[in-house]
């Protein structure tokens, strides 16, 4: 595993999305890690123990990955400057803070901690919304998605309100 | 591992030491196993109701219930279970997605645009 910081941005990647990505793969819709290497992407020690606790090592490449380090120092800071970060989790606190020193996009699935993001103006998207951009990209196709649409759709794994928003963004796609 | 203490009765303290002893257990190991059992029961129940006041979000459900990574996702389905997600978010998220260069976030090899 690589434990340098890089000079250009990265992504850091919450085990809510991983889990996404690992049932979409499951289902032989998307594989995540068909892409990933184009990527610089990482995560925290505390995500990784949690990725490790969950088994999803299975499906995450974890040797590819950065391992990004955050300090003590950096986690009072954001608790200094926001009273909710501490009601959030290692994983996720970590997360956020080696999001705000690496100017990082974090990949998420879980609504607290993108509002969180949100509210400290650290860019985090959910599987569906990160697809869309990658089909903007040309890294993903849209049929890939419909399909994925579909799955979750019928697993309820997203309210139905955004399924059909994020159904409205893919038709203004090319 | 960590350490949980805590008080209990003179009565309460004999009950306890009878039924360890029944057992031929510890009274701490007695007292994980009684609390650890009565948990797993409750907890699935407890993390998907809490979710459904808004109280918490996916992640913190699913640490709550207690289930492997695939299990989680069938209750979730099984459920009905839903995020409770402010207005503006959704929009935000697009916002976010529509100005994001993510060729900056590409390694230099991998041909980014």
């Amino acid at each position: 595993m690589k434990t340098l910081p890089c000079d250009c941005m990265l992504l850091l990647i919450d085990t809510c999305f991983w889990n996404h990505c690992n049932e979409l793969s499951g289902a032989n819709i998307w594989d995540f890690r068909s892409i990933l290497s184009k990527f610089r992407w990482g995560y925290t020690s505390a995500v990784l123990d949690e990725i490790k606790h969950y088994k999803l090592d299975r499906y995450v490449p974890v040797d590819q990955a950065l391992l990004m380090p955050v300090t003590q120092a950096e986690l009072l800071g954001l608790q200094k400057r926001d009273a909710l970060f501490s009601s959030f989790d290692l994983a996720d606190q970590t997360l956020i803070a080696a999001a705000v020193r690496e100017q990082a996009l974090i990949l998420t699935d879980d609504t607290p901690l993108q509002l969180e993001c949100m509210g400290l103006n650290v860019p985090a998207l959910k599987l569906p919304v990160f697809m869309l951009r990658l089909i903007k990209d040309g890294l993903a196709e849209k049929p890939v998605f419909s399909r994925s649409l579909r799955f979750w759709e019928e697993n309820g794994r997203y309210r139905k309100v955004d399924l059909k928003r994020w159904k409205k963004e893919l038709q203004f796609l090319q | 591992m960590e350490q949980i203490n805590f008080r209990v009765s003179k009565d309460e303290r004999r009950v306890i030491d009878l039924l360890a002893k029944i057992k031929g257990i510890s009274i701490s190991e007695l007292a994980k196993e009684t609390v650890l059992k009565d948990i797993a029961s409750v907890r699935v129940e407890l993390a998907f109701d809490l979710l459904k006041q808004g109280k918490i979000g996916r992640k913190q459900t699913w640490l709550i219930s207690g289930l492997s990574a695939s299990e989680f996702l069938v209750e979730w389905t099984k459920r009905g279970a839903e995020e409770k997600i402010p207005d503006g978010l959704v929009e935000w998220e697009l916002d976010v997605a529509k100005n994001l260069d993510l060729g900056r976030y590409m390694r230099p090899s991998s041909g980014k645009k």
